[in-house]
């Protein structure tokens, strides 16, 4: 796993010496002296061959030491990630665990009515949810929502003025701003998390030991629940390990459309003024957690499935 | 031999699938009987509906199977008749079944001895205490060393003999009238296949259950079962008790069946193996009269046109055939 | 696995069948996915077909009193911010979307492919290092380096986001191909093919890639539903397909603006897209129904 994450970091820091000198522009403006650039250069390890910059920056990374960003005036680093961050996992973690709890048992239900009307319904539900560009769903609430109902807001995260009001009524009102950006976020998650539960269901209840369970004399119930679901959510509990990662750069769009300001929209901003420092953390906070996300799964399949313990 | 009074009693069982590409006779109009304390060995090969049957005496058939006819009498009691509870009562408790593939039977997620406490939880009214020791009694008595180590072992950390073992005692744990097991060796390898059979037939010694043997394997027939039915296409084509059956086939199917397992006799002579002709016809297009008739070799006219019914040719052996009597003549020749 | 359900279906009906013909024959029995075969057909005929026989140029300026007017009998669709025929874009710019969604998945599956093939057949260090490799890839967030890759290679043609979307998207393919792969090489018939004494790339591709065709079938159909998205929030965020050549995403974009006023321009790419990638993932799950072994039995 280690070399894992020197190697990614690796790449990220390759691909981005691709986007350019972050100094090009300011050695265009006239008004910058040629001394200070050489000087803002020294101060970011610039100056050095790039295999050295690469360990001083991945040194600096681990200490925590991330520096302070290019274009943001000079601002740490760690306060626009910091910022960034909240709003993003706010969004994120609210969309999963709306998306998971709505449409586990939703898909689970669906295996053990098959073909029926509902089952049809939300096969369909679903489809439409992977299907659908979440840009464009994320406009159409908006101008449905937004601007023809006026119920909701189409933007932001909070209404202009609202910092001074007592915590409850902030609390509210950012709710209320959360709704869209949440629904347009967990389309897709609902759609393929409700496909995945469905058709691991109804594998499991096809299985030898289902059969076993009901010739045993067991209640109907106790065989769905104790027998079949229990098996039949060992996959979704690993996908949900996976998807951890998603919780920062899944957003990107979402976070585009309804303007905030959350780690997406950093990363993007920070790739495009080459913003060094902000976006090697950006990206390095991304691979990280993709990787940890990948333990996390192995080490959930663990707990959940006796097989795998012990081998 | 004396036997017992009548606990199964199946009488014309039918039980037809309806798939998209027509209508699966599995069953058609089985018959056979079970006395206290036997086993009845119930032979054919793959197809023939032997477990179909035995999925339908435990109310177990899957859509689009469907029973739509005959008695299943059980203690005197019909059981295509009984609700849904009533048969989950009767089930596990009254009738036991293990199955084939003792690798996927068992849940791989519960340990073994939960899965057989749970059995006895939920037909008798015993403290967890109490079934657990009964779960290690149970282990003891299939033979699986170390019992108490084995109870708190997952199925995967078990070979598939012991695996086996542990569904004879999850069976078993009820005490039940009636063991149905549905070719519970043929997984197995041949010498664990020996060791399940012998234990099979101590425990029925012990515990005086009656066993429904379905098997394709006429040589553990031979070992195992006191009765024997003969299955064909959804029908029992001859049935009897096991001397009878080996020592004077009559329906052609089963002496063509014996005929074909190799014997000391044949290695010497040196003549070819005879194997029936032909092949077990097309579900969706059966054969008009006789269903054995084009593989047949004694077939008539009559046989092409008409089913026979079972008939009773000599006291307790019968047989559905227009001819048992050619075939004992070729037995003879 | 083919030789069984041959012998099967050859005894059951008296006739020999093969695997295909069994795909097809369950497929067709799937209603959604022949419906959505039969959408694809049109949608894929009218955008290659639609722009031949348009009144109007993809490029053609309209007057001002053209400019962003609603839907009408001279313009099915309306017009867009500087007057041209929305649904002669739509047309124009389904063509690009569609040929980024097939040729993209197709450039990732034979990276896929390959890179599965070598690794699960190998085993051993060959796979180590391509796994690992892969795994690498994987791990980098896609998005934003797909952002950066954009940006950073030169030119503006549609050539440049096809391979950037394949770039990051061979590796689901490989880790599908190489399972594949792994299970397959043990199978008898491997061995004998050995023990003849053909060589291990013929093994590979004539022998068990045909066999793993299945699920890449399967993967590239919804891929390419998924690429066509991708492609849409690439030129949406401005790095995709640059205007003015019309596709579906930067049509969205421009229609951004306009939202309050000219609501046509946001329906007509959007709904454009979504059937599409909708037929494409119903189709894609007849077809994994329809090649899925197990119901075989």
């Amino acid at each position: 796993m280690i070399p894992l994450f020197f190697g990614v970091a690796l790449v990220t820091f390759a691909v981005l010496s691709l986007v350019g000198d972050p100094f090009a522009q300011m050695a265009i403006n006239p008004r910058i002296r040629p001394e200070d650039i050489a000087r803002l250069k020294h101060a970011w390890g610039f100056d050095l061959p790039w295999y050295l910059r690469f360990f001083k920056w991945f040194w600096s990374m681990i200490t925590g030491n991330w520096g302070v960003s290019i274009f943001a005036g000079g601002k740490l680093v760690t306060e626009l990630v910091g910022r960034a961050i909240m709003y993003t996992l706010r969004f994120s973690i609210a969309s999963l665990i709306f998306s998971f709890i709505i449409a586990v048992p939703i898909g689970i239900y669906s295996a053990l009515h098959q073909y029926t009307f509902f089952d049809y319904f939300f096969t369909f539900i679903a489809f439409f949810g992977m299907s659908m560009p979440t840009f464009w769903f994320g406009f159409i609430l908006m101008m449905i929502f937004g601007l023809r109902l006026r119920w909701l807001p189409i933007g932001g995260v909070m209404s202009p003025g609202i910092e001074t009001a007592p915590f409850l009524v902030r609390l509210l009102d950012q709710t209320k701003y959360m709704i869209l950006p949440v629904i347009v976020l967990s389309l897709f998650s609902m759609g393929s998390w409700m496909r995945y539960a469905r058709s691991s269901m109804l594998e499991v209840i096809k299985q030898d030991y289902v059969r076993t369970a009901r010739a045993k004399g067991l209640p109907e119930r106790t065989v769905i629940f104790k027998h079949a679901l229990r098996n039949a959510l060992i996959p979704i509990v690993t996908l949900l390990g996976l998807s951890l990662p998603g919780i920062i750069s899944g957003a990107t769009i979402t976070e585009t459309v309804f303007s905030i300001p959350g780690m997406g929209r950093l990363t993007v901003d920070a790739m495009l003024s080459n913003d060094y420092p902000v976006a090697m953390v950006c990206l390095l906070l991304e691979s990280g957690l993709l990787i940890v996300g990948n333990l996390v799964a192995d080490l959930l399949y663990a707990v959940v499935d006796p097989r795998i313990r012990y081998s | 031999m004396e036997r017992g009074e009548v606990l199964l009693d199946v009488r014309d069982l039918k039980t037809y699938f309806f798939t998209d590409d027509g209508v699966v006779k599995a069953v058609d109009g089985m018959s056979f009987t079970i006395h206290k304390g036997e086993v009845l060995g119930l032979v054919g090969e793959s197809g023939c509906g032997k477990s179909v049957a035995s999925m339908s005496i435990m109310q177990l058939v899957d859509v689009p199977g469907k029973i739509v006819g005959g008695e299943i009498i059980f203690k005197g009691e019909d059981l295509v008749k009984k609700t849904p509870e009533q048969m989950r009562k009767i089930r596990g408790a009254e009738i036991g079944m293990i199955f084939q593939e003792p690798m996927t039977s068992l849940n791989p997620v519960y340990t073994v001895g939960d899965q057989i406490m749970e059995a006895i939880l939920v037909h008798q009214d015993v403290s967890e205490e109490e079934a657990k020791k009964k779960t290690i009694e149970l282990l003891r008595l299939v033979g699986i060393p170390e019992p108490e180590r084995r109870f708190n072992q997952y199925p995967h950390e078990l070979s598939g003999g012991m695996r086996q073992r542990v569904m004879i005692a999850m069976a078993m744990s009820c005490n039940p009238d009636l063991l149905i097991s549905d070719e519970a060796t043929t997984a197995l390898d041949v010498t664990i296949q020996a060791q399940i059979l012998e234990l099979m037939k101590d425990l029925q010694r012990k515990t005086g259950m009656a066993i429904l043997f379905i098997t394709h394997d006429l040589a553990l027939v031979a070992e195992m079962a006191n009765s024997v039915a003969v299955a064909y296409t959804g029908k029992i084509v001859e049935y009897g008790d096991v001397y009878s059956i080996f020592k004077r086939p009559r329906h052609p199917y089963t002496y063509g069946l014996l005929s074909s397992v190799p014997s000391l006799k044949t290695e010497k002579t040196k003549t070819p193996l005879p194997a029936i002709e032909g092949m077990v016809p097309n579900p969706y297009r059966m054969p008009s009269g006789c269903h054995f008739n084009p593989r047949c070799p004694f077939a008539t006219e009559r046989c092409r046109k008409e089913m026979p019914e079972l008939a009773e040719i000599e006291p307790g052996h019968l047989v559905r055939c227009f001819h048992p009597v050619a075939v004992e003549k070729e037995a003879n020749a | 696995m083919a030789v069984e359900v041959t012998k099967v279906e050859e005894v059951l009906t008296g006739r020999v069948e093969t695997y295909w013909y069994l795909v097809g024959k369950r497929l067709r029995k799937h209603k959604l996915a022949m419906i959505s075969l039969v959408v694809l057909i049109i949608i894929i005929l009218a955008c290659v077909v639609g722009p031949y026989l348009s009144p109007y140029h993809v490029a053609e300026l309209g007057s001002t009193e053209e400019v962003m007017q609603p839907p009408s009998l001279k313009h099915p669709l309306g017009t867009d911010e500087l007057g041209r025929d929305v649904l002669t874009r739509l047309l124009y710019g389904g063509r690009i979307s569609l040929m980024v969604g097939f040729s993209s998945v197709f450039s990732a599956l034979v990276v896929g492919i390959v890179v599965g093939a070598y690794a699960g057949y190998y085993g051993g260090i060959l796979d180590t290092i391509l796994m690992r490799f892969t795994d690498i890839m994987f791990s980098i967030p896609v998005l934003p380096l797909l952002i950066v890759l954009a940006s950073v290679i030169p030119g503006a043609g549609v050539w440049k986001i096809i391979l950037v979307i394949a770039i990051f998207g061979w590796m689901t393919d490989a880790r599908i191909v190489r399972g594949m792969f792994l299970s397959l090489r043990e199978n008898e018939y491997v061995e004998a093919a050995r023990a003849i004494g053909v060589s291990n790339n013929r093994i590979i591709w004539r022998h068990i890639l045909p066999n793993s065709l299945a699920p890449i079938i399967v993967s590239a159909t919804l891929g390419v539903g998924g690429n066509i998205i991708y492609e849409a929030a690439l030129s949406y965020l401005g790095f995709g397909v640059m205007p003015p050549t019309p596709s579906w995403g930067n049509m969205l974009q421009n229609a951004q603006y306009a939202m309050a006023i000219a609501p046509w321009l946001v329906w007509s790419p959007g709904i454009a897209m979504f059937i599409t990638v909708l037929a494409f993932n119903y189709l894609g799950d007849g077809l994994r129904d329809a090649m899925d072994p197990r119901l075989y039995r």
